[in-house]
């Protein structure tokens, strides 16, 4: 048992609530898939919640909370097969928003979902309003008084006529949770929290969580789908994990589970699949790996380590003025925490987006973050391989070919003519090196529109298109995002291979598996700082640590 | 676990593929195979429509002087469409295209006959006008981010006004007969004007499908995002398209006041619908559910065919307005359903 684990202790998970064993659950999820065309988003997921507790739902990106709560809502049906129940009571499927109104089942959505520019009353109301019986119009002394009463259930002396844009944050919480308990009767029903905390200031968070707090004891249940361990240990009675569209965890009570136990079931225990430790990357850049083809090795790898890429005071949103650097053949890990500032670095490292302040050196001169700065950047071989891959990273609607070639196409054609027979050798050498597989064959891989691929070819063409470059600094966001296990062993192959090839790596991640893996330095990042800095290799349990025990505090 | 990298080198072969599919491989390779029928299928309408005219009114549709009128008078069309698909591609849309037209197609011969200008030299005026239209459509948009409907409607109607007020709102006319050479020089039976039409589609294609510039065209009307992180000067390609769309509709306009002598500026609004419904028309040809040239050239001539066939069959005046509209329709629907079959 960790210090942070007793640290959390301490602020105290609550206890299950003592039901005896013919309590009946508030609400059960019974047999609940999903399948998205090909692929199944969900696969047999059985919950059950029980009156008046805190039941947490957690998960990564991609694991299917988020379709788990779409398909509450009704906005996606089920699989055949699947059964709802709530008090007993057996729901129709799919759910129908007249049936969630009269059960109670609300839904707080991420970062709470008010408009601003709408009074309290309005957003609490919106959907509910009545009328005046002749004139028609809407009875604002009414809706006033009765959203008052819903604050003063609270504890809230909110002035119902308020524009919910003027409310600090806290004021903004209670408006979210006064909605979602205007319509219940007290004591019953289901509140669904989809990330609400996601991006609250903390003592934002803390009155929500308050807030929540008093509903369980009130007799409400309450469902909380974070990715926050530290919010579910404090908070939750039980807790379920989802990985992969499976619940790996259904129901346990927290006081099972320490912040690094749970951070490491919500990661997932992957070392079957995972490639070894790092190989030291000296003796690497030594000799350029076999599999990675002229193509793909930066202009500059002669073998001697030329100068690293150096960041100073870069500053952005969450990030407030950090420096590193990162030398040729390294692979530099960055971790945190939403908020931490881990999130926005790989956009402001590579002039994606613009920094608010920030200067990144590399051999061909010193780049300043501050200004627009994307070509430069490309020019000076810094690349970003995209958290999104499907939004920023590729034109699903074009072949592999037009996706591959895209940023060299300028400097590898005559401005009146693309072809010189480099496309079709740098789609062979792409779809061998990095086994990119199509139904199609071999032969015809290039003319495929990127649409059709799985997520890990996808992911293989944004690595091959870029590598393709001869980078100096490879940025990489999230690269095994939604991805099967195979294609992540062979993504992170390849980017040992590129760092063995002279390229500075920088891998921003979430995935403390990922970083385990192929890191040859982890920095962690907290409140917009660089809070922790580990030399690699470097056990994932202490990079989820180091990451999970910062937001616990 | 085995060496990651061994594992990436070492791809499968492919099976080759059993004889006779070879041989067919070969006389009609698979890629011009793969969806060969919905590529063409609008030249097979194109037929069928003929054939249903030639059916009712043989006497007069099969005639050579039908197929000069169909192949004859629509090279503003072919122009001004091309103006409008550069907008398209690029995921913007520039609804003044007419209008501008119609400004060049007034400025020639109100420079030439009223104010006694080399018509050449109106001609280059005229362009100079609707390519400084369409670079003030592209600074609103792209720089200051105003909406491109509103703008380039509000510049259809400014445009459409200033020619009427240039034309003291009637028809002018009176452009000289070695000015008309320019369009109407008749090669193999058709006015040259056809030919400059054929050659600025095969132009804009090749542009479109063999440049470093059109690849980055596709990319910045596919996904904005992914050309701009690729360092593709995505604004500028914006900005242009509209320049593109102001100097091929002023083209458009000196070929047909050259072809027709005068022009009334009223007139430039049966091109709004002409022009869009032949480039939605052509989405669902050559590169089905894509905005491309050549399947919107064959619209544009597949729409004069339709309603030359129904002035011969006795429909004038508002039937075009009745075709143009249902063929847009019938267009945008068949190639959003085909869209969706792709997705």
């Amino acid at each position: 048992m960790t210090p942070h684990h007793t640290e959390c202790r301490e602020s105290g998970a609550r206890p299950v609530p003592s039901a005896g064993p013919q309590a009946r659950p508030r609400l059960t999820v019974t047999g609940l898939s999903k399948t998205f065309g090909l692929s199944r988003v969900l696969d047999q997921v059985s919950l059950s919640i029980m009156p008046g507790e805190i039941h947490a739902l957690v998960g990564h990106n991609g694991s299917g909370k988020s379709t788990l709560v779409k398909v509450l809502a009704g906005f996606h049906a089920p699989d055949p097969g699947c059964s709802l129940t709530l008090d007993g009571a057996p729901l129709h499927v799919p759910a129908r928003a007249a049936d969630l109104a009269a059960g109670g089942i609300t839904f707080v959505h991420q970062d709470l979902g008010l408009v601003d520019s709408l009074s309290v009353a309005e957003n609490c109301r919106v959907g509910y309003f009545t009328a005046r019986r002749w004139s028609r119009r809407i009875d604002w002394k009414a809706e006033h008084e009765r959203v008052r009463s819903v604050l003063a259930r609270l504890d809230s002396d909110l002035d119902p006529r308020a524009l919910v844009g003027s409310l600090p944050a806290a004021g903004r919480t209670t408006v979210a949770i006064a909605r979602a308990v205007a319509e219940q009767v007290p004591g019953r029903g289901v509140i669904v929290l989809d990330e609400a905390t996601r991006t609250l200031p903390r003592p934002a968070q803390e009155h929500l969580y308050r807030l929540v707090e008093g509903i369980a004891d009130g007799g409400g249940s309450v469902v909380l789908i974070t990715h926050r361990v530290g919010e579910v240990l404090r908070l939750a009675s039980r807790v379920s994990v989802l990985r992969e569209g499976r619940l790996i965890a259904s129901g346990q009570p927290t006081t099972s589970f320490d912040l690094v136990g749970l951070g490491q079931l919500l990661a997932g225990r992957r070392d079957a699949e995972a490639p070894g430790p790092p190989s030291p990357h000296p003796a690497a850049a030594a000799s350029p790996a076999p599999g990675l083809p002229a193509e793909f090795r930066p202009a500059c790898a002669d073998g001697t380590p030329g100068p690293g890429v150096r960041v100073e005071g870069l500053a952005g949103r969450a990030l407030a003025g950090i420096s590193f650097e990162v030398s040729p053949g390294e692979i530099l890990g960055v971790t945190g925490l939403i908020g931490s500032g881990a999130d926005e670095l790989p956009a402001l490292l590579t002039g994606a987006r613009r920094a608010a302040a920030g200067l990144l050196t590399v051999r061909a001169g010193t780049i300043d973050l501050s200004r627009p700065a994307l070509r430069r950047c490309l020019d000076a071989g810094v690349v970003l391989v995209p958290e999104q891959r499907d939004a920023d990273g590729l034109a699903l609607a074009l072949s592999v070919r037009e996706n591959l070639a895209l940023p060299l196409v300028r400097r590898r054609s005559r401005p009146w003519k693309v072809r010189g027979g480099w496309e079709d050798e740098l789609v062979r050498r792409c779809a061998g090196d990095l086994d990119i597989r199509t139904a199609a064959g071999p032969d015809r891989v290039g003319q495929h529109q990127v649409g059709q691929l799985s997520g890990g070819n996808r992911q293989k063409i944004l690595f091959g298109k870029w590598l393709a470059t001869g980078p100096r600094l490879l940025v990489l966001h999230e690269p095994t995002q939604g991805v099967d296990v195979g294609a992540r062993a062979q993504l992170l192959a390849l980017i040992r291979q590129a760092a063995a090839a002279g390229i500075a790596v920088v891998l921003a991640s979430i995935e403390a598996e990922d970083l385990a893996a192929v890191c040859d330095r982890v920095l962690v990042l907290r409140d917009g700082r660089i809070s922790a800095e580990r030399p690699g290799p470097c056990a994932a349990e202490e990079i989820i640590q180091l990451t999970y025990q910062e937001a616990s505090r | 676990m085995n060496n990651p990298i061994s594992e990436l080198s070492s791809a499968a072969p492919a099976a080759a593929p059993p004889g006779p599919a070879r041989i067919r491989d070969l006389l009609w390779p698979a890629r011009y195979r793969h969806g060969f029928v919905s590529r063409w299928a609008i030249l097979g309408v194109w037929l069928a429509l003929a054939g249903v005219y030639a059916a009712i009114e043989p006497r007069q549709f099969l005639q050579v002087g039908t197929v000069q009128t169909i192949f004859g008078s629509q090279e503003a069309l072919v122009f001004i469409s091309l103006g409008l698909l550069a907008t398209l591609i690029v995921n913007e849309f520039d609804l003044s295209f007419a209008s501008m037209q119609g400004l060049a197609a007034t400025l020639v011969p109100v420079l030439s006959v009223e104010h006694h200008w080399n018509p050449f030299a109106a001609s280059g005026v005229a362009i100079a006008a609707t390519v400084t239209a369409g670079a003030v459509n592209g600074f609103l948009v792209v720089r200051v981010g105003v909406d491109r409907i509103v703008v380039t409607l509000g510049m259809s109607n400014v445009l459409l006004g200033l020619a009427l007020a240039l034309a003291n709102m009637s028809t002018v006319s009176g452009l000289s007969s070695g000015f008309a050479r320019l369009a109407n020089t008749e090669i193999l039976g058709l006015p040259v004007s056809f030919y400059y039409g054929l050659a600025a589609t095969l132009a804009f294609a090749y542009v479109l499908r063999f440049t470093p510039l059109g690849r980055h065209i596709a990319f910045v009307g596919a996904n904005r995002e992914v050309a701009r992180l690729a360092g593709v000067r995505v604004d500028r390609i914006r900005f242009g398209s509209y320049v593109v769309s102001g100097l091929l509709s002023g083209i458009g306009g000196v070929l047909l006041v050259a072809s027709v002598g005068g022009y009334d500026p009223t007139s430039s609004v049966i091109y709004l619908p002409a022009g869009i419904t032949a480039v939605f028309l052509g989405m669902a040809a050559v590169r089905p559910g894509q905005f491309n040239p050549i399947g919107m050239f064959i619209g544009v001539y597949l729409l004069a065919t339709g309603v030359l066939g129904l002035q011969l069959l006795g429909y004038t005046g508002w039937v075009e307005d009745v075709f143009y509209g249902a063929v847009l329709i019938v267009a945008v629907t068949v190639s959003a359903l085909l869209r969706r079959r792709a997705t």
